[in-house]
């Protein structure tokens, strides 16, 4: 099962220390691993 | 190797401090708490500094039940999904019923929790050590974690492999579907010398 759905998900870079939330980008959620409805 | 043997009656200077106290075995690189959103990524981590490093997450929850948490690997802000990621972990639940799961050349590799009962409770826990994740050859991991699921706490151990040669700043943790989730996390080097 594909996620089309936008996602909000959290970024944290170690060298800035700085933490943002923000939506993917279509480029991102394109990369995602596809998700599964039940575990195996 | 960094290790002096003090006598009785030396002075402890500032300079030994720094070298031999300091730093000592597992070192504190980075942490936080996740919240609120459907995944955490985290990069700039993974440096030459350490070659090996442990993550260890707790207050691990979910807002949608029946979800694995998954581990994949970033590099230069971008995550990777390449089919070659292999885990395998054996499971117990405290009522004696197994749990194992396992999957080869798939997209994404799994830490061991499981929350499958009880969304929005600090259900799950992990300590993971990542091996070599930085230089260009295999990621190993090592991951012994607890989830809750059908009526019972289900611990995990196994492990899992990133089965290229490839060289990763930073990791992202995040759901098999659809959801939030939340956990504390800290992230730990060994010490080389």
């Amino acid at each position: 099962m594909s996620n089309t759905e936008p996602l909000i998900e959290t970024f944290y870079d170690a060298i800035t220390n700085t933490t943002i939330q923000r939506e993917l980008t279509k480029e991102e959620m394109a990369l995602l691993p596809e998700l599964e409805q039940n575990e195996e | 190797m960094a290790v002096k043997t003090f006598t009785t009656g030396e002075v402890l200077t500032s300079a030994d401090t720094n070298t031999y106290l300091a730093n000592a075995g597992l070192v504190y690189i980075t942490g936080g708490i996740q919240t609120g959103t459907t995944a955490l990524n985290v990069d700039s981590v993974f440096t030459s500094t350490y070659l090996n490093y442990r993550l260890v997450m707790t207050d691990c929850k979910t807002s949608i039940t029946d979800r694995a948490l998954r581990i994949n690997f970033r590099t230069g802000g971008t995550t990777n999904t390449s089919s070659v990621h292999d885990y395998a972990y054996r499971g117990l639940r405290s009522t004696g019923v197994t749990g194992d799961t396992s999957s080869a050349a798939v997209s994404f590799a799994e830490i061991g929790i499981y929350i499958g009962t009880f969304a929005d409770l600090e259900l799950g826990a992990a300590s993971i050590d990542i091996m070599s994740p930085q230089t260009s050859t295999r990621t190993f991991g090592v991951a012994n974690a607890v989830g809750y699921e059908s009526g019972a706490y289900q611990m995990r151990n196994g492990g899992f492999v990133y089965n290229g040669n490839q060289s990763f700043d930073g990791f992202r943790i995040s759901l098999s579907n659809t959801g939030n989730i939340a956990f504390q996390w800290q992230l730990y080097g060994y010490r080389k010398a």
